[in-house]
């Protein structure tokens, strides 16, 4: 579980947070979504700890994996290496057809394969919460979609799920969605409570707000 | 694309690493060019030389004049402490035994001493005592010259094996060690979810020190082979190999932390590995090089690594016969291990 209450971070005199509470619960895939430099991934240091707020209050419980953007893998080892090294679900590699590349150099994996073995070392040695950064990005359909999978049983188990997106139509299975624009937030609801889907949603918070 | 948009490209490229460029392009000329200079001034001209009392009864004044004698050549001192101990630490590399009365013509022996480990200094020596007994002859005396080996003769190629040995030590600790770290920058984020960056800089460490078994055993194989009387495996040669190595890999992977991982982090490692090399002298004795090589020697603990190592491993000598520079050594490990640490809170705050 994580959970932010009115954090605000400034970057030379640009607020990239402002006033954020976002509170992460077990059992719940919850998806970020907003446009380029809404503070998604700010968002993501912050509850990682990587960045410090200026003020507001992180509480984290338990340990917390993340898949970052670029996929933070050691690449003069293999795939088996990388898994072996991390300590990661070798049955979630397969489901992701990981093993077909076992042998391959990470730095020789192609941009979806790195993807997933970032995703599956993120899940290592089962962190209670977990941060996904854009994990859909150069996947193809079948990966997609067992990614999805994967995450959403994940989170079945008890565990606290946090996507950062632009794939929302892509991500079956969100308990519930908060957008971002500017820094603040725009919308957070469970799914159930939404009448749309959770990118119709996306799109119709942004739409209302720019539309002032 | 246009050539002229080509050349911009490299301008702009060049303007975003001018600082890269200027340690290639100024720093690293000037220290090279530094360092021939004082290559210049090599020689045994240089060379301390002590001048020892055969007994008690010689004088201040009979001491300073052999000094007088071989001052041309030599920097020569009276001592009167146990010559034989600063002839293994390398404090000098001959010691002149005088003996007393040696003025008023009545017959005496001088004894020119030196090491037969310390190669370098055999040929030297022997122009020493040519020197000195030449002295005496055209001035008529009985004066007779001897020339006297402490312990086993060795030769040039066992006076290098240990050398080369720490040569590689240096290798390793300075450049792929930091290498190593640098390989992992993008993995580094991920690690540091997990550990922290000091036990990941700690566990390479360890593992290359465990892994420096490896050339130690085939230079002590190689050296068996050839018939060299070089020993490596020893325990104070080991501790003083595995100690340089964990100092200079913890000062690289602080650079190289310093440095973001970049690439200035792999020219000033470079750079430390050239100046760690020249002026610790770990290939030549430093005897051999100029006085001011002498003092800067002196202040580098890597200096009383090659001394050290090449000692125990050409001369029997008791195994803690080095521990205060062993100590000396451990001081600047921590020290580095401290500098390191610091380095790495800084990169993850």
């Amino acid at each position: 579980m994580i959970e932010l209450s009115g954090v605000t971070k400034v970057y030379d005199g640009t607020v990239a947070l402002d006033g954020v509470d976002i509170h992460v619960r077990r059992g719940e895939v919850h998806a970020l979504a907003g446009p380029n430099g809404s503070g998604k991934t700010t968002l993501l240091d912050v509850a990682l700890g990587r960045l410090a707020p200026d003020s507001g209050e992180v509480v984290r419980e338990g340990r917390v994996g993340c898949a970052f953007q670029e996929p933070r893998v050691l690449d003069d080892l293999t795939v088996a290496e990388n898994i072996s090294v991390f300590g990661a679900n070798k049955e979630l590699a397969e489901k992701l057809r990981l093993n077909r590349v076992y042998d391959r150099r990470a730095s020789a994996l192609s941009g979806g394969f790195r993807k997933k073995l970032d995703t599956i070392l993120a899940l290592a040695d089962e962190p209670e919460t977990v941060l996904l950064d854009e994990p859909l990005d150069e996947l193809d359909d079948v990966s997609k979609r067992r990614l999805v999978e994967v995450v959403g049983e994940y989170a079945d188990e008890g565990n606290a799920v946090l996507v950062s997106t632009h794939r929302l139509g892509e991500f079956d299975g969100i308990d519930r969605l908060t957008v971002l624009y500017d820094g603040e937030v725009l919308l957070s609801s469970p799914s159930e409570e939404l009448d749309v889907s959770p990118q119709e949603a996306y799109l119709r918070a942004v739409e209302r707000h720019e539309d002032g | 694309m246009k050539r002229t948009s080509l050349l911009k490209k490299e301008v702009f490229s060049a303007k975003n690493r001018l600082l890269t460029l200027l340690i290639l392009l100024v720093l690293l000329p000037a220290v090279f060019a530094g360092a021939s200079v004082v290559f210049g001034d090599v020689i045994p001209r240089d060379s301390p030389i002590a001048v020892v009392p055969a007994d008690e009864e010689v004088t201040d004044e009979e001491l300073e004049a052999v000094e007088g004698v071989l001052s041309v050549f030599a920097e020569t001192s009276a001592f009167r402490g146990d010559y034989e101990t600063a002839l293994e630490r390398e404090r000098f590399y001959v010691a002149i035994e005088v003996p007393h009365n040696f003025a008023s013509g009545q017959a005496g022996t001088f004894v020119v001493h030196v090491h037969g480990a310390v190669v370098p200094f055999d040929e030297p020596s022997k122009i020493v005592a040519n020197v000195l007994d030449g002295s005496f002859s055209a001035v008529g005396t009985d004066i007779d010259v001897e020339r006297n080996v402490i312990g086993e003769s060795k030769t040039l190629s066992e006076y290098l094996v240990p050398v080369l040995l720490l040569t590689l030590v240096l290798v390793m600790g300075l450049t792929y060690v930091p290498h190593e770290l640098r390989r992992e920058k993008n993995a580094i984020e991920r690690l540091r979810l997990e550990t922290s960056l000091v036990s990941v800089v700690a566990a390479k460490i360890l593992f290359y020190t465990s892994v420096l078994a490896v050339p130690v055993a085939v230079f002590q194989a190689v050296s068996v082979y050839l018939g060299y009387g070089v020993t490596l495996l020893s325990l104070p040669t080991l501790v003083f190999l595995t100690v340089t190595f964990v100092y200079l890999a913890l000062v690289g992977s602080a650079v190289t932390v310093a440095t973001g991982f970049g690439p200035l982090g792999r020219f000033v490692n470079a750079l430390l590995l050239f100046g760690v090399i020249v002026f610790s002298n770990i290939i030549y004795p430093v005897g051999f090089f100029s006085s001011l090589r002498r003092e800067i020697a002196v202040l580098l603990p890597t200096h009383y690594s090659a001394v050290a190592v090449r000692s125990h491993a050409t001369k029997e000598i008791p195994s803690t016969f080095f521990a205060d520079w062993l100590g000396l050594l451990l001081g600047f490990t921590v020290l580095a291990f401290f500098v390191f640490v610091v380095v790495a809170r800084r990169h993850e705050a």
